[in-house]
């Protein structure tokens, strides 16, 4: 057990040299690389999962960008309308309300032109029923100067009336 | 006739090596050893498990690729602990490899399944000559991690840092590494194997069981982590 022995320790040695060049080609090399290959490809797989995930994000944020751009679009062309139907309707009322004054308008000028008439149609069969009144009471008594401008001061106080 | 044999001649006959058969070759004679023939009955088994264990390697482990992995990754993470995260994969299937092979010679005399006499399974770290060789690759091992990190003059220089007045020390270095490495591993191996050898002689062979645990099972592996572990500490230093 103590003895050295040449030959003994020849052949530990290559059994060594042996031993490790099968371990490490059968054992630790592959082993070794297809772990790290595995925890590369796990590696990766998350890298790209976390990637969709960003660019799902993204798209969703873009979509929902649109979505708001359109409502906003449409809310608009909405206000729009409405701003001018709105418009459209207070003109059309205007318009009207003007219409209807000058149509009352013309039919009160209408109306004071008629009464003028009637007043002065009045005035003259007054005058003339006046006139046949005096002319009967001149026929009575009254031919006078005094007697007529008497008749003339009561045609025009009647006429102011 | 073993009957006859006292105690102390049976236990030399136990630790002694015995030439199992000899290979002529012509003008010498080469004895091959009992320690190299179950030193080849380990490299055996431990090369045919490699294979087995990592046919079909697959991405979802079954279980052989499990056992394959756990192992390799457990020695992958004791080199990268000592060497760090850079140099790590260059030693890691050494270290692995001494340290297989030691749990399995270590331990061996438990696999001694066959009652009685004849072909015994002694571990071959009890001879000198095993541990030394072992010892003194590893510090091969060791001087080429130097020279390849380092390069040679970085290694040169290494040995009068960070004073001049270092140099014999470090050079002692290199001789008591491998001494130390050897002597502890051998030391420790031949004194269980002593005591189980005595505990058998003394007992009946169903108690000793609870105390083999200890001295060839947990002794034995917990030498071959030593062993793997100073080796890794050594080509740490020498790369820092």
């Amino acid at each position: 057990m103590l003895m050295p022995e040449k030959y003994t320790f020849i052949f530990v040695a290559l059994n060594l040299f042996i031993l490790y060049f099968f371990m490490r080609k059968f054992l630790f090399k592959p082993v070794t690389e297809f772990m790290e290959k595995r925890r590369n490809s796990i590696d990766q797989a998350l890298k790209d999962a976390d990637q969709a995930k960003l660019e799902v994000a993204e798209s969703r944020k873009n979509y929902e960008e649109q979505i708001k751009k359109i409502r906003e679009e449409s809310d608009r062309l909405m206000n729009e309308a409405r701003a001018k139907a709105s418009r459209e309707y207070d003109e059309i009322i205007a318009n009207a309300k003007k219409d209807a004054l000058a149509i009352v308008e013309k039919g009160r000028q209408d109306v004071e032109r008629e009464r003028t008439e009637m007043l002065r149609q009045v005035r003259q069969q007054i005058a003339a029923l006046a006139l046949t009144a005096a002319t009967k009471v001149v026929q009575a008594n009254m031919d006078t100067e005094s007697n007529k401008s008497i008749v003339d001061k009561f045609i025009d106080e009647a006429g102011a009336a | 006739m073993h009957e006859e044999m006292s105690m102390s001649e049976r236990l030399i006959e136990a630790l002694n090596p015995h030439t199992v058969f000899t290979i002529k070759l012509p003008g010498i004679k080469i004895p091959v050893a009992d320690v190299i023939v179950v030193m080849w009955v380990i490299m055996a088994m431990l090369i045919f498990f490699s294979i087995f264990l990592t046919r079909k390697l697959a991405a979802v482990p079954g279980k052989k690729q499990n056992i394959a992995e756990i192992i390799v990754e457990m020695i992958n993470n004791i080199a990268k602990d000592a060497i760090g995260e850079h140099h790590w994969k260059a030693f890691a299937p050494y270290l692995g490899t001494i340290f297989l092979f030691l749990i399995f010679a270590n331990t061996v005399s438990i696999f001694n399944v066959i009652p009685g006499e004849g072909f015994k399974f002694r571990p071959p770290t009890r001879n000198i000559n095993v541990t030394a060789c072992m010892a003194i690759m590893s510090i091969c091992v060791v001087i080429y991690a130097g020279i390849r990190y380092k390069k040679m003059s970085g290694w040169l220089k290494s040995f009068v840092e960070p004073i001049p007045m270092m140099l014999p020390f470090k050079v002692l270095d290199y001789g008591i590494k491998p001494l130390s490495l050897a002597l502890r591993l051998f030391g420790n191996i031949l004194g269980a194997f002593i005591v189980m050898e005595l505990i058998y002689m003394a007992m009946p062979p169903v108690i000793p069981a609870a105390l083999s645990i200890y001295f060839d099972l947990f002794d034995g592996i917990l030498q071959a982590y030593v062993f793997m572990f100073l080796t890794s500490l050594y080509i740490a230093e020498v790369i820092e």
